[in-house]
Order: C-alpha cells, then sequence, then structure tokens
C-alpha cells in the first residue's frame, strides 16, 4: 500500500496527466482556506452590458430568456462574484472558482469556451492579501511549467506617472495605448505633438522600456517616480519586493508597467504570469476596488484568474522508462517486472518498441529479468 | 536562438538587410529560394520567411519571437504584441481614393471598397457616417472604376497606380511604416536577445537619422 501511495504522490508531482491540474490547485487554494464557488453559467445580459469595459472588449454571447430577458453565457467570473459578494472591509470573503467562460474568439471565428480558475479575495487588501496571492500565482505557476515568471504592475503607479504630463484625454488614452505596445517611438511622437516637458516625458519613457527582475527594476523606477499617486504605488511595490524575496519562486517575480487593466475598475496591484511554452499571460489579475464601488459595496478586493487551456500542452512530461517486450516473453513476467518498478514510484510504458514514445530510460525484458538498453 | 518572421517580398528584404547589418547574418537566407526556414547556428538566428498579412500572428502566437510588420497590418488585426520600433521603411500611406470627379452625397450610404474593413470601418464610424463595405482581395482600384464601390481604403505608395486609373486620393488616415514586433512570453523569457537586437536596431535608426 505505501508503495501505492507513493505512486499516486508522484503522479500528482510530475502533474500526472493535466487532468490533475485542477485537482492540485484545489488543493492549493482550499489550503489557504479559500471556499469553492459555484455559479450558474448564464447571467443577465445587462451586468455585462453596465460594466463592458471590465471585459476589456470581450464580445458576450447572448439569448434571449424567460420573460423577455436578455441572458448572457458568462463571459467573466469576477463580475457575478464580486456583483453577487456580501463581504464588507470588516467582514471578508476568499473564493475560489473552476468553470468555464464565453467568448467570441477574435477576428470572427466562432465562440471559444475557456476553461478558467481562480481566486477572488475581496474585504479589505492589505500587503498580506497581495503577497498571500503572489505566493498562490508563483505555486500555481510552478505547477504548469519549470520556466515562468509573474510581473507585476500597479495601476496607481502607471495611471499617477502620465497625468504627471498634464495631457488631455484624448492624448492620455494615445499614452496608455503606447505603454501597453511599449512603444517608444509613437510615444515620442504623442509628447511632441502636446508639447510635454522633456524631463517628465524621459521618466515616463524610461518607465515603459523597464522589464525585468523586481529587485532590478525597483531601485531605477525609484528615481523616475513623479507624484504622491505614484510614489505611493511605488512604496506597496517595494513592500511586496521585500516579501517576495523569502518566497519560493520570489526570484522569478518581475516588473513590466505594460501590463495594466482599465482604470475604472482596477486600482492597485496587477499580475500577469507567463510561461515559457504559452505565448501570452496565462495568469492575469489585480486590485479592483473600482469595479466594487460601481456595485455599491463596501469592500476591497484581490484576485487572480488562470487559463487551464494552456496547460494540456504541458503536461506532457516523458514516462520514465519504457519497457520493451517481444511475443515470445511471457506475459505474467512482463507485467510483473512493470508493476516491480511502478511500485518504486516509476511510470512505466510497456511495449514492444520504442517509436513515439518520450520516455527516460528504456529496459529490455529478458527471461524474467530487465536489461537496460544502451 | 532568435525566431525572426519576415514579410515576404521587398519589404522582408530590406528588413533582413538591416538586420545582417547588425549581425543577425544568415548564410544560407536567399529569398528567392522556395525554401521558407532559414537557420544560422553561428549568430544564434532562424528566418521564416511569411505572407506580410500572417507575420503579426506568428509572432502573437509565439511561433516567432520577433517579426517585421507594417503598421497597416496592426492596426487591421490589432494583435496582442509589442510594437517595440518603427523602423521607418516600407513608407507609404492608408488613404480614401476615388474617380477624380467623385463627389460624396452624405444623403446616402457609401459603398466603401477595401481589404482592411476593420481599419475602414472604425474610420467611417468615427465620423459617423454610414457605410457598406465591400471586402475584396486584390486590385481594389478596380471597384470605383466598375461602379462596385463609391471609394476604396487602401495602401497607397507613390500614387502611380491610382493615377493611371484615373482615381485620386481623397483623403489620407494615416502614415504607414514596418515595425519591430515582439510576443508577449518571448519578451520575457528572451529578454536580454530581444533587448540586444533592440538595441542594435535603434543604434542603425539613429545613425541613418
Amino acid at each position: 500500500m505505501p508503495s501505492l501511495l507513493k505512486g499516486i504522490e508522484r503522479f500528482f508531482e510530475n502533474g500526472g496527466d493535466g487532468q490533475t491540474l485542477p485537482l492540485r490547485l484545489s488543493a492549493l487554494f482550499s489550503s489557504y482556506g479559500y471556499k469553492k464557488y459555484r455559479m450558474s453559467r448564464f447571467e443577465e445580459y445587462s451586468l455585462y452590458a453596465e460594466n463592458f469595459d471590465f471585459l476589456a472588449g470581450s464580445n458576450v454571447i447572448t439569448f434571449g430568456g424567460e420573460g423577455g430577458k436578455l441572458l448572457a453565457l458568462r463571459p467573466d467570473v469576477t463580475l457575478s462574484i464580486a456583483k453577487n459578494t456580501k463581504a464588507t472591509r470588516t467582514s471578508g470573503e476568499k473564493v475560489y472558482y473552476h468553470e468555464s467562460v464565453y467568448r467570441q474568439a477574435r477576428g470572427n471565428l466562432g465562440y471559444e469556451e475557456i476553461d478558467q480558475m481562480g481566486v477572488e479575495s475581496i474585504g479589505e487588501v492589505d500587503l498580506l492579501t497581495i503577497s498571500e496571492q503572489v505566493e498562490l500565482i508563483l505555486k500555481s505557476l510552478s505547477m504548469l511549467s519549470r520556466e515562468y515568471s509573474l510581473d507585476v504592475s500597479h495601476s496607481g503607479l502607471v495611471h499617477g506617472m502620465v497625468s504627471q504630463l498634464g495631457l488631455s484625454a484624448p492624448a492620455k488614452a494615445r499614452v496608455y495605448e503606447c505603454i501597453k505596445r511599449k512603444s517608444i517611438h509613437a510615444f515620442g511622437h504623442v509628447m511632441d505633438r502636446e508639447g510635454v516637458d522633456e524631463v517628465k516625458a524621459a521618466k515616463v519613457r524610461r518607465m515603459i522600456e523597464l522589464s525585468g527582475p523586481i529587485d532590478e527594476v525597483l531601485p531605477e523606477l525609484g528615481a523616475l517616480i513623479m507624484g504622491e499617486e505614484a510614489a505611493a504605488a511605488y512604496v506597496q511595490l517595494m513592500a511586496l519586493s521585500h516579501e517576495a524575496a523569502r518566497m519560493q519562486g520570489g526570484d522569478r517575480l518581475r516588473v513590466d508597467l505594460s501590463i495594466f487593466n482599465h482604470l475604472d475598475y482596477y486600482n492597485g496591484v496587477i499580475f500577469n504570469g507567463f510561461i515559457k511554452e504559452y505565448p501570452k499571460a496565462v495568469v492575469v489579475g489585480g486590485q479592483y476596488d473600482k469595479l466594487l464601488e460601481k456595485l455599491g459595496k463596501d469592500a476591497q478586493a484581490l484576485g487572480f484568474a488562470i487559463n487551464l487551456g494552456a496547460a494540456p500542452a504541458i503536461h506532457r512530461r516523458p514516462a520514465d522508462i519504457v519497457l520493451l517486450y517481444d511475443e515470445s516473453d511471457s506475459v505474467f513476467g512482463v507485467l510483473e517486472q512493470a508493476n516491480k518498478l511502478r511500485e518504486k514510484g516509476k511510470t512505466v510504458i510497456v511495449a514492444k518498441s520504442e517509436e513515439g514514445i518520450a520516455a527516460a530510460k528504456a529496459y529490455i525484458y529478458r527471461d524474467g529479468e530487465l536489461e537496460e538498453k544502451r | 536562438m532568435l525566431n525572426i518572421a519576415l514579410p515576404k517580398g521587398r519589404l522582408g528584404e530590406k528588413a533582413y538587410k538591416l538586420l545582417e547589418e547588425i549581425g543577425y547574418r544568415c548564410e544560407e537566407f536567399d529569398s528567392g529560394k522556395r525554401k521558407l526556414i532559414f537557420t544560422d547556428k553561428k549568430n544564434e538566428v532562424s528566418y521564416f520567411w511569411v505572407k506580410p498579412s500572417d507575420v503579426a500572428i506568428y509572432v502573437e502566437r509565439g511561433a516567432a519571437d520577433v517579426g517585421v510588420v507594417g503598421k497597416d497590418i496592426l492596426l487591421e488585426q490589432d494583435p496582442d504584441v509589442y510594437e517595440l520600433e518603427d523602423l521607418k521603411m516600407g513608407i507609404c500611406r492608408m488613404a480614401v481614393a476615388a474617380k477624380k470627379d467623385f463627389e460624396d452625397d452624405t444623403d446616402k450610404v457609401l459603398r466603401v471598397a477595401t481589404k482592411f474593413v476593420n481599419i475602414a470601418k472604425r474610420y467611417y464610424e468615427g465620423m459617423g457616417r454610414q457605410i457598406d463595405v465591400i471586402k475584396l482581395n486584390g486590385s481594389i482600384e478596380l471597384a470605383p472604376i466598375l461602379g462596385l464601390s463609391d471609394v476604396i481604403v487602401d495602401i497607397v505608395e507613390t500614387g502611380s497606380t491610382l493615377k493611371e486609373n484615373d482615381l485620386e486620393v481623397k483623403d489620407v488616415i494615416f502614415p504607414v511604416s514596418a515595425r519591430l514586433i515582439a510576443g508577449k512570453a518571448a519578451y520575457r523569457f528572451k529578454n536580454e536577445e530581444i533587448g540586444r537586437l533592440l538595441m542594435r536596431v535603434r543604434e542603425v535608426l539613429n545613425d541613418k537619422d
């Protein structure tokens, strides 16, 4: 029995076959006291119509419901949780979910169903709440890939810095687009056109360029800070950096100010998690107090979502051993040898040839014994 | 190894020359060949020779780390990539053109022939103008001549094709030039390589200025 448990343990440690990832993430979130949150697949469309910008332009799939109500297939989980939460600043709520969200694919290429897991912490958001979620994201990312990074940014820092440029609303919108795209050249054109003070423009320009490990980027970023709003945000990032330095995987924390979400909803720290095997962010999140304020709630909120659709390709890890046999071998003998290896916690594939099988080692079955193939 | 997607054609050849100049030479690179991938292990670079409108997709989806693409394609497709530099090559304009004697009747729905459906829609939406978009894939200039459309929205380089067909530019929507783009994950995991490439590109561009 202990060997079977060891095998199960190892199966989970290796990411299993990809299907186990949600279980492992559920166990992780539960161990931090987050409660599972379930919800209906449908929501009244008005919720999304009123908060369209929160969905970053995603098209919602709608259909007619009972009594002429317009319903939508849920394109986002956070909005539903935020709408229904009873949490207040003094009485918080920590939940996690595993749900599908539905969106129209970009370029009118049909619809997509996205398998998503995430956590939301609603109540009071302090340094501990932020550090805890950073720790959870780092642990989650380490389950997805060996090569991962977590980028952090801060809405207050970006907003505060851009405010110092004294721009009109349309020019400000163009600057935010330049920051998102890391387009220094386009930023330069806006600055020239608007006649912005060169020193201030140079500081924001450098802010756009900065991207790297948090302990390397923050000292340089500190020298660029302008205004009280950006300074307060910077202090929060410094405190987070201090805490992250002691976390497992804390060296994967980066700062990149190109990641920011809609400023009407997000106000604090922002997360984007990346893994080498996937071209876009697999984790997105941040602090969204302003959304709760819009929904008439007296609470702060922080959360993140993981795109599990990025996971299957990652979990095709090689087996430990391929055990080769031929038709003349004893079936009982081959199975017995394979099971002996499995009892040692190895993953074993029994096959006639190695073709198409990814395994760390190959053994040949010969008269009841195993011989390592060179 | 840095994977670079280049657009087939003149722009791709120009972009390769720039990259070759700054140390990303690929011994076997030849745009005339049918081969689509060229690798130079010594210079740690791999080039993919792809259709211009596909460059951004290769980069966005992580098949290439960086790429060279026209601003017209970026504005049409709006890919989720970083637009790191204006390479100041492949310079032209996105313009509205029509027959020389065309007079806009604002009382009617304007028929617009174009390859750039999203750009045309955004442009006329901004003016509050109702349009009928006619999506074409080539020989756009033919549409107003045959009465298929009132105007076209298309790339204009020298304007000679328009002139030969008795058409003229009625409005310039935005200037177009080639951009160096990078994938978001690549920007993180190949940050040093992409940073080095960008620095060298900027040095050459500054020298040319």
